[in-house]
């Protein structure tokens, strides 16, 4: 565990030293918060749209972190060799994937508590269950950060982990549900965006946050672990520890 | 296995897509050496290394490093060499002693400061990584290869790419870990590296070893003798008639290489007479290199 702490220490540091990190992590999320409510709502919403938006734009932010973030980091440290100098080390693979897993647990629960901090002043928002909520942020970040490594363990230059992040980023979270809402959508894209898991990490987050329902957690909680099940697996046999 | 061989490597292949790398080479090296591999790029010098350093998987054959078999025990070799990779990184927004700090907690090891100050690294040990010159950078690529308090260091190419004062003063500090007990395995392009530090020394050719030994054995085999460096054009021509030995610097001097003595001095006594300069010296690793391989190396480790 000692290695597993002097690396999210390393990652974390720098990370924070990332300018670009800190405004597409913090500042561009309390800018979408702060856009997407000044836009009417009452025509498309049948709910207060703090609601609908809080807990999307927590969902949606948790996803581009962990698909953009980490897929183009990962695939940076590969390709300048700062991987190569960690795999060097007695570092084990499973070490550095919990570590990246901790970071970006760690951001996730800074950019939930920004937001939440921010929206009960400024928007009126009432806030429930904060034990599942954070339960749901933790599952929603090893989700994507697993899914960020498992991408970066297949794609071998920053160009293409550029392409790959966007190309599955921007979709995912425009299809989610989050930016335009289900019952709006055409039937074949209610279909795409069942099929999401950033779709159940929203759903998940407004049914305890928002909504005070802890029974309709249930299922994006069920169907979620299952995702981070099948990415932290890909994860695993993607990432290569020897002859990189 | 002999108690002295640290590394012990036998009939150790290596294939890339068909490409045979690295061709069933045999070596040892023995404790307490400076053992450098040399070779131009692409000779399968870092493939090598890398495999000893259990970052590869050898096609075939065996090696044991420290007694651990380098397929079965990578874990164990991991924690006890210390490894500098060829051009090599870490957390560019970490500065010198933050990167240092978290290697050693990768080894689990708590003090690290007076590696810092041994390596000299705590003149800039609070410069962030990504604004260090490439002489710090070798610093603190070898103070996070020190870390880990091994006594077997593998260092992959350290001073390719740096000038020639960053190179003698990481040559100085090799030297010293040397003189501490450490044993260095080095691998470089550069055979006045090689004569400045190396107790023996392997020429490696297209993942063929072409020679290993001692580097006065090497000299003495290979070597052939006297080397006299020219740079007026009688005096090239005077040496390009007496011996086909001959090679051009790129700074344009004429160097030609000569079997005894005896043949060298009476090429001194006319270039006396044509009054040229001249310069004499004993035939080193260039020369070994030239005739094992039929070329030189240049500055960036391609035959000439």
């Amino acid at each position: 565990m000692k290695q597993v702490y002097s690396l999210f220490l390393a990652l974390t540091k720098n990370w924070l030293r990332t300018k670009s990190g800190i405004f597409f992590s913090f500042l561009m999320p309390v800018l979408y918060l702060l856009l997407m409510m000044v836009i009417p709502h009452e025509d498309v919403m049948e709910i207060d749209p703090i609601k609908h938006i809080l807990p999307g734009l927590i969902a949606a932010f948790i996803a581009i972190n962990g698909i953009m973030g980490v897929t183009i980091g990962v695939t940076e440290y590969k390709i300048n060799g700062t991987l190569k100098r960690l795999i060097a080390s007695p570092l084990k693979k499973r070490e550095w994937i919990l570590a990246n897993l901790v970071q970006q647990t760690l951001l996730a629960v800074l950019l939930a508590g920004v937001m939440v901090l921010l929206s009960i002043p400024a928007f009126n928002a009432r806030v429930y269950l904060p034990f599942h909520t954070l339960m749901m942020v933790f599952l929603g970040a090893i989700t994507f950060c697993s899914l960020g490594i498992f991408l970066a363990g297949i794609i071998e230059d920053k160009e293409t982990a550029i392409g790959i992040a966007n190309g599955i980023g921007i979709p995912m979270v425009v299809l989610s549900g989050v930016f335009i809402p289900l019952e709006v959508m055409p039937e074949w894209m209610q279909t795409v965006t069942k099929l999401l898991p950033v779709h159940y990490l929203y759903r998940g987050l407004k049914e305890v946050m928002m909504m005070n329902n802890p029974p309709g957690l249930l299922k994006p909680f069920i169907i979620l672990i299952l995702f981070t099940i099948l990415f932290l697996f890909l994860a695993v046999k993607t990432v290569k520890w020897k002859d990189l | 296995m002999d108690k002295d061989i640290v590394i012990d490597v036998k009939n150790l292949a290596k294939n890339y897509n068909g490409t045979k790398a690295v061709k069933g080479i045999s070596f040892t090296v023995k404790r307490g050496e400076i053992f450098s591999m040399v070779g131009p790029n692409g000779a399968g010098k870092t493939t090598t290394v890398e495999i000893l350093e259990c970052l590869r998987t050898p096609s075939s054959g065996k090696a044991a490093v420290l007694g651990y078999d380098i397929t079965d025990d990578a874990g164990k070799i991991k924690r006890k060499i210390g490894i500098m990779p060829q051009e090599f990184n870490t957390f560019d927004r970490l500065t010198a002693g933050e990167n240092i700090k978290l290697m050693a907690g990768l080894y689990g090891n708590k003090s690290f400061k007076e590696i810092i100050e041994l390596v000299g690294v705590n003149e800039f040990e609070n410069k962030k990584f990504s604004t260090l010159s490439g002489g710090m950078k070798t610093k603190v690529g070898l103070a996070m290869a020190l870390v880990s308090r091994a006594d077997l260091l593998f260092l992959d190419e350290p001073t390719t790419g740096l000038d020639p004062q960053s190179r003698r003063e990481t040559w100085k500090l090799i030297r010293k870990l040397n003189q501490e007990g450490k044993t260095i395995f080095l691998t470089t392009h550069y055979m006045e590296e090689v004569e400045e530090l190396s107790d023996r020394a392997a020429v490696i050719i297209k993942g063929e070893l072409k020679a290993i030994d001692s580097i006065k054995n090497l000299t003495e085999k290979y070597g052939g003798g006297v080397k006299l460096i020219v740079e007026k054009e009688e005096a090239k021509k005077l040496i390009k008639d007496r011996t086909d030995r001959v090679f051009e610097t790129r700074e344009g001097a004429l160097i030609g290489i000569f079997d005894s003595k005896e043949k060298a001095n009476m090429i001194v006594n006319k270039l006396f007479q044509m009054d040229c300069e001249f310069e004499i010296k004993k035939a080193g690793m260039e020369e070994v290199f030239l005739n094992l391989v039929g070329g030189r190396i240049d500055e960036g480790g391609e035959i000439l």
